[in-house]
């Protein structure tokens, strides 16, 4: 992976968002918020920038007359994450 | 922006992701009956083929198929995450391992049925049946595993 700074990435809970999704298929908004420890709008405020790159997909689905959103990245947005991660690995001196 | 990024804050912000996958890994509770649940219905798939009744195989293909859409849903809805098994990096080998268990056990099956061999059917749904609890158990294992440990991320930078 080529170490590549992304400043859409970069901003902390952002960062934090990627990396919750980056190993797994999908993550339900409130899982998010509490891991990350942000007010829903924080959070929505975020997920919109991610979005907006093409970085990560938005899916509503209403069970049992609930909404649930869950977040997941899309390639674009792993690749970018994982650029980011390199190029903090190359700053600290742990990356290739 | 880029400039504030020196070696110290890049550390501070590896380690908060190896923190998000460490609290990711602790989450990842799979529900107990999960793997009993697949495998069962795998089992009841394989062990279909033993009847020599088409309509008793099909009937049991459905359940199963159905189950495949069904059982991720209740896992998201019990842990808020759904992982499927080929993105972990390590991980997927048990994923890979499952499948491939569950489609060797079908052919054993289908291929003793069209012998006349009823009982190795049987013998493929309970093989099946314990290879998913096996399988499933350690890609959940070593999915939690990956993600405290992962190497990649440095999450063993400790000197924040």
């Amino acid at each position: 992976m080529t170490p590549r700074f992304d400043p859409v990435v970069h901003a902390p809970p952002r960062l934090q968002v990627c990396a919750l999704l980056a190993p797994v298929a999908d993550v339900e908004f409130a899982v998010l918020r509490d891991a990350i420890g942000v007010s829903d709008s924080v959070l929505s405020k975020h997920l919109r920038v991610l979005e907006e790159a093409g970085y990560l997909t938005l899916h509503k689905a209403a069970a049992l007359g609930r909404v649930r959103t869950r977040a997941a990245l899309t390639p674009a947005g792993r690749a970018a994450f994982d650029g980011h991660v390199a190029e903090l690995q190359r700053l600290v001196g742990t990356g290739g | 922006m880029e400039r504030d990024f020196d070696p110290q804050a890049s550390a501070a912000a590896l380690y908060a992701i190896g923190n998000q996958r460490a609290h990711l890994a602790d989450r990842l509770v799979t529900p107990w009956w999960y793997h009993p649940a697949l495998g069962g219905v795998l089992a009841l798939f394989v062990g279909s083929f033993a009847t020599r009744r088409l309509a008793v195989v099909a009937v049991c293909a459905l359940l199963y198929l159905a189950c495949l859409v069904v059982l991720p849903h209740a896992y998201r809805r019990a842990t808020g995450v759904w992982v499927n098994g080929y993105t972990p990096r390590r991980a997927r080998r048990w994923a890979f391992a499952l499948g491939g268990s569950a489609g060797g056990c079908l052919l054993v099956a289908i291929t003793a049925a069209a012998a006349g061999a009823w009982p190795v059917a049987l013998v493929a749904a309970v093989v099946a049946f314990v290879l998913t609890q096996v399988f499933g158990r350690r890609f959940d294992d070593e999915l939690r595993e990956e993600l405290r440990e992962d190497p990649e991320i440095g999450f063993k930078i400790e000197e924040v």
